[in-house]
């Protein structure tokens, strides 16, 4: 079972738990954003190359019913929308583009190829200074162990 | 917006389709029912070997009521919000 520990340290002062630092950047994961295996497989078919994965963090948003990940960075990738999803807004009921995704977390030893996330718009979204591309939500989330240690200033996902 | 038509098309036949495919995920490009698989993968790489890289809609068939997604960090610009 792969399993993400993070631990928030006070700078110049690395022995002691920083909960301020995880209540300022909640719980970031580094995460690659990379095309799904049926579509590299199509290109490698084509022999074109597999677009370089996009990076960043990826917030664990537990209000989120599922994952998103920045729509700048799956057109990148040249992925094309396969479905839409409603979605709730202040502004009432709108729609929103799905597509196919394999998101990588290599500090969790961890990857995940998803049927479908909701395209979003995150450009210009960061906490404490870090691009966030991805919010993993509890499409994922179903399927692991969280454990939010807020005092201890660490956070655990198990899968 | 895109898939807009093959959103329609789904929901014009849904009923029909829940005879034959409940529970499967069809494929569907234009007005054309493609075919219908037993997972998405199976549906996405049939539309990449049909359509090539382009959009197309794979979507379950379920009785179930359409799925309303909701973050609302991000819509309601939370965030960047720092106390």
């Amino acid at each position: 079972m792969p399993i993400h520990n993070r631990f928030f340290l006070r700078p110049k002062r690395e022995h002691e738990a920083s909960p301020e630092g995880l209540a300022s950047a909640g719980p970031l994961l580094q995460v690659q954003v990379e095309v799904p295996a049926a579509f590299a497989a199509y290109l490698a078919k084509k022999n074109q190359p597999v677009p370089t994965p996009g990076v960043g963090w990826a917030l664990i948003d537990t209000g989120a019913t599922r994952t998103c990940v920045d729509n700048n960075l799956l057109n990148q990738l040249g992925m094309q929308a396969t479905g839409t999803v409603t979605t709730g807004t202040a502004a009432g009921p709108t729609s929103q583009l799905l597509y196919p995704a394999k998101l990588s977390f290599p500090g969790a030893r961890l990857e995940i190829d998803f049927g479908s996330v909701i395209g979003v718009n995150l450009s210009g979204q960061s906490i404490a200074g870090q691009d966030v591309v991805v919010l993993l939500g509890r499409d994922v989330l179903s399927r692991c162990i969280l454990v939010y240690n807020g005092p201890g200033g660490l956070f655990t996902l198990a899968l | 917006m895109t898939l807009e038509k093959e959103a329609a098309y789904f929901a014009t036949h849904k009923d029909e389709w829940l005879q034959s495919y409940e529970g499967l995920f069809v494929l569907v490009k234009d007005e054309e029912l493609v075919g219908a698989y037993a997972n998405e993968e199976e549906a996405y790489r049939s539309g990449l070997e049909r359509f090539g890289n382009a959009p197309f809609l794979i979507k379950r068939v379920t009785k179930e009521d359409e799925e309303t997604a909701h973050f609302p960090a991000l819509v309601l610009g939370l965030l960047n919000a720092h106390s």
